[in-house]
């Protein structure tokens, strides 16, 4: 692996808790001296929030097309059917 | 190279699987919204968060099960029909799906960076979204993504953290709002 992959390894093992705790209390004793490093984990940091960001759209797009199956096709009617008699109009 | 998304067979286990969560879980869930006075799309909203809720704490190992499956989802979307009728009810005005989605409150750049990431950079997002997400085996995302083996996959994981978060050091350059 190259180097710049380690450093990426390295981060994410810290940012995800695979450190042991004396590890992870050196590891951030070193980011508050070396400002480059500390600008990388912030980085890497909203990369793991941009992915769960951009995997919780692609579920939600997900069930929407299960939603919109179970609520058109034949097969499903007697499902589709219990579930909008709730709503119907007294 | 990686394959596409719809063609891996997790994504279909999963449908599967919502199949049929929905179909054993949403008529108590839709019940009890209509009694409360919920429309259809609002039980079918928060139907939809906590199976996100359901989903994510299953897949990251946290989810603790004390009663079956359906009762779980039931509790989780009463509590969250009741968040929101509770915020409905102050004068605090707060975007759909709050409860769940930090996706909505995000800041305008934020959005941006992720059109662009669906967009240009989907086949990494995939890969990172199915280790960091979804928490597959790593020999089930080899064999879904196509990769020689487990140690390919790592090392393309790695590469694909490491362009988007250089995506991310270059558009945090250009918006003011990034990493505030």
């Amino acid at each position: 692996m190259k180097t710049s992959l380690n450093e990426t390894k390295v981060i994410d093992n810290y940012l995800n808790g695979k450190f042991d705790p004396q590890q992870q209390l050196l590891f951030r004793a070193d980011l508050l001296i070396n400002a480059r490093m500390a600008a990388i984990c912030e980085q890497q940091q909203y990369t793991y929030d941009l992915v769960k960001s951009y995997a919780r759209k692609q579920l939600k797009a997900e069930l929407e097309t299960i939603h919109q199956k179970l609520f058109s096709e034949r097969q499903h009617k007697s499902f589709r059917k219990k579930v909008l008699s709730f709503f119907k109009m007294a | 190279m990686l394959r596409e998304e719809n063609n891996r067979s997790s994504v279909k286990l999963r449908e599967q699987r919502f199949i049929t969560l929905y179909k054993t879980s949403f008529p108590t869930v839709a019940s009890h919204i209509s009694k409360m006075g919920g429309s259809f799309e609002e039980a079918k909203d928060v139907f939809q968060d906590a199976l996100v809720i359901f989903y994510e704490k299953q897949q990251n190992g946290t989810l603790e099960l004390k009663t079956s499956e359906p009762a779980y989802l039931f509790g989780v979307a009463r509590h969250l029909w009741f968040r929101k009728y509770r915020n409905e009810n102050k004068l605090i005005s707060l975007p759909p799906h709050a409860e769940i989605s930090d996706f909505d409150q995000s800041a305008p750049s934020k959005k941006k960076i992720l059109r662009y990431l669906e967009t240009a950079g989907q086949k990494c997002m995939e890969l990172l979204k199915a280790f960091y997400y979804d928490h597959l085996q790593l020999e089930q995302i080899a064999q879904e993504f196509g990769f020689s083996g487990t140690r390919s996959a790592t090392v393309q994981k790695f590469k694909c953290l490491e362009k988007v978060r250089n995506k991310i050091k270059e558009k945090s350059l250009v918006y003011e709002d990034f990493l505030e």
